[in-house]
């Protein structure tokens, strides 16, 4: 990281100053109201809670037509879903390699948002999402902070063609490891710990002249140290995590439609303790219609099984001698909500989600620290955002 | 009609280079001076008309395009005014901007008008 700075530091040495200085500042503020019905994905269920909160502050800082200065910081308040605190979501210099009619090239070097999925790089804004709760195939909670931004250095290109759009993006960096994702990862018990070593992401993308179809590919691959112990027994070694994706969405002028796939593989290997080598598949399919010029109304099914080799969980069951639910190895979610946007900077979002199975709430690792939730759930939320 | 500040020095603009601007894509003169991008508010007639008619996007789509470049520290956000003579007023105040307003038989001298070239003309849906 020490390396990494010093490299934003000589880029900014080396920006000629030609331009005028100028700093801006935005931000966002959201407020909701939530309830899970049995189950604990928020706090208690059944309890009407306040723990939607989300305020965010970014500023950008140009030197000259080369070099900016960007940074976003946020707090967030969401029961179980997320650790409560602030964070920061970005940080990096912004040195454009090359810019014209039709072609542009950037490097981000320092803590830079993940571009790769359709809603990765404004999952953190609420305004700018779909809808308050996200698919969680793609967007597990638990992995927020893994999966938004990395410390390195990224590639972000796209170039303009009689046709279409094409855009590539690539960036080495480490993840983010909150405490949720160790637990996520390795169980709720504090039996280990574990430390990023690298992440590789890329990804391609097309959209077409008129901007009505968008299709993209991603590939995210990231290896991670751990350090476990557990009776009597210590293990330090490597595992690695890694996405496949694609997404494909059409814009028209009532309609949007839109989904993401995705294939997650997880290997592990802490023998004797436990060895995890599992593949999960997962995706959504989303619709929105357009009512008014300001109202528009979002229906979605959401489907994630962490392990492609036994969508029933009757075989993680079996593992655990019973002890965790076979829906633990699945989990379907119908969804539909309500956007309003009430003025100019106004915005409402309600929505209700009706959940069978709990394959995005459990620990990979250990699965007898589930959550208390029974195998059909919902969720219910309102939030009001505004921004400046 | 597109309009600009007196500092920007350009001959004419082609529908390729405005859509460019208004995703963008291109946040930077040729001379190295800032873009500004000035828009009438997003739920307005005249933001959806010049969308559709000089874009050739949805008013929603090019929301997303700046959202993801704004929250993920790549661009700065586009100005938002109510009218045609606010618009006028933002460009005229702001070096390097642009805008858009409804046709009129003579401009104020504090804002330029930007001349679109056919070499890219989109389709309207």
């Amino acid at each position: 990281m020490k390396g990494l700075w010093l490299g934003a530091l000589l880029l900014l040495c080396n920006a000629p100053s030609v331009a005028k200085n100028k700093l801006t500042v935005h931000g966002f503020a959201a407020q909701g109201l939530i309830n899970a019905y049995n189950s604990e994905f928020i706090g208690e269920p059944g309890e009407w809670s306040l723990q939607l909160s989300e305020v965010g502050i970014n500023g950008r800082y140009s030197i000259n037509s080369k070099v900016q200065v960007v940074a976003q910081g946020v707090y967030l308040n969401a029961g179980n879903r997320y650790p409560q605190g602030a964070r920061l979501d970005y940080a990096f210099v912004d040195y454009s390699l090359a810019t014209n009619e039709s072609w542009r090239a950037n490097i981000h070097l320092g803590r830079f948002k993940n571009q790769n999925w359709l809603y990765s790089a404004t999952q953190d804004v609420p305004h700018t999402r779909p809808s308050i709760i996200l698919p969680q195939s793609i967007y597990f909670d638990g992995f927020r902070d893994f999966s938004l931004s990395s410390d390195g250095v990224s590639l972000v290109t796209n170039k303009t063609y009689a046709n279409g759009e094409l855009q590539f993006n690539w960036s080495l960096g480490k993840n983010t490891i909150s405490d949720e994702f160790t637990v996520d990862l390795l169980g709720g018990q504090p039996i280990g710990d574990i430390e990023p070593r690298y992440v590789q992401q890329a990804g391609l993308a097309w959209s077409s002249r008129s901007s009505s179809w968008y299709a993209s590919i991603s590939l995210l691959d990231s290896r991670l140290k751990y350090d476990i112990s557990d009776s009597g027994v210590s293990l330090q070694g490597e595992s690695s995590f890694s996405r496949y994706q694609a997404a494909l969405r059409y814009s028209g002028r009532y309609v949007e439609l839109n989904g993401e796939v995705l294939k997650e593989k997880i290997d592990v290997d802490a023998a004797p303790l436990f060895r995890i080598d599992q593949i999960g598949l997962g995706g959504y399919l989303q619709s929105r219609f357009f009512l008014r010029r300001n109202v528009s109304i979002l229906t979605r099914f959401d489907v994630f099984y962490p392990d492609k080799d036994d969508k029933s969980g009757s075989q993680l069951s079996a593992r655990f001698n019973g002890q965790v639910p076979a829906f633990a190895g699945f989990m379907r979610t119908y969804s539909l909500g309500l956007r309003w946007d009430i003025g100019h900077r106004y915005r409402l979002h309600l929505e209700h989600h009706w959940v069978e199975g709990a394959g995005r709430l459990t620990p990979i690792t250990t699965p007898l620290t589930l959550p208390i939730t029974e195998r059909r759930w919902r969720t219910f939320a309102v939030q009001f955002m505004t921004w400046f | 009609m597109i309009i600009g500040h007196p500092s920007i020095q350009l001959d004419a603009l082609s529908t390729q280079q405005l859509r460019r601007i208004y995703l963008a894509r291109q946040q930077f003169w040729p001379t190295g001076q800032k873009i500004t991008v000035v828009m009438h508010k997003q739920l307005s007639s005249a933001h959806r008309d010049f969308c559709q008619d000089y874009l050739n996007v949805f008013p929603y789509q090019i929301e997303r395009v700046w959202n993801q470049l704004v929250y993920s520290g790549q661009a700065e956000p586009p100005l938002f005014r109510e009218t045609d003579s606010m618009v006028i007023e933002a460009v005229a105040r702001t070096p390097g901007a642009i805008g858009y307003i409804n046709a009129v038989d003579s401009l104020p001298s504090s804002v330029q008008e930007i001349v679109l070239g056919n070499s890219s003309a989109v389709e309207v849906r």
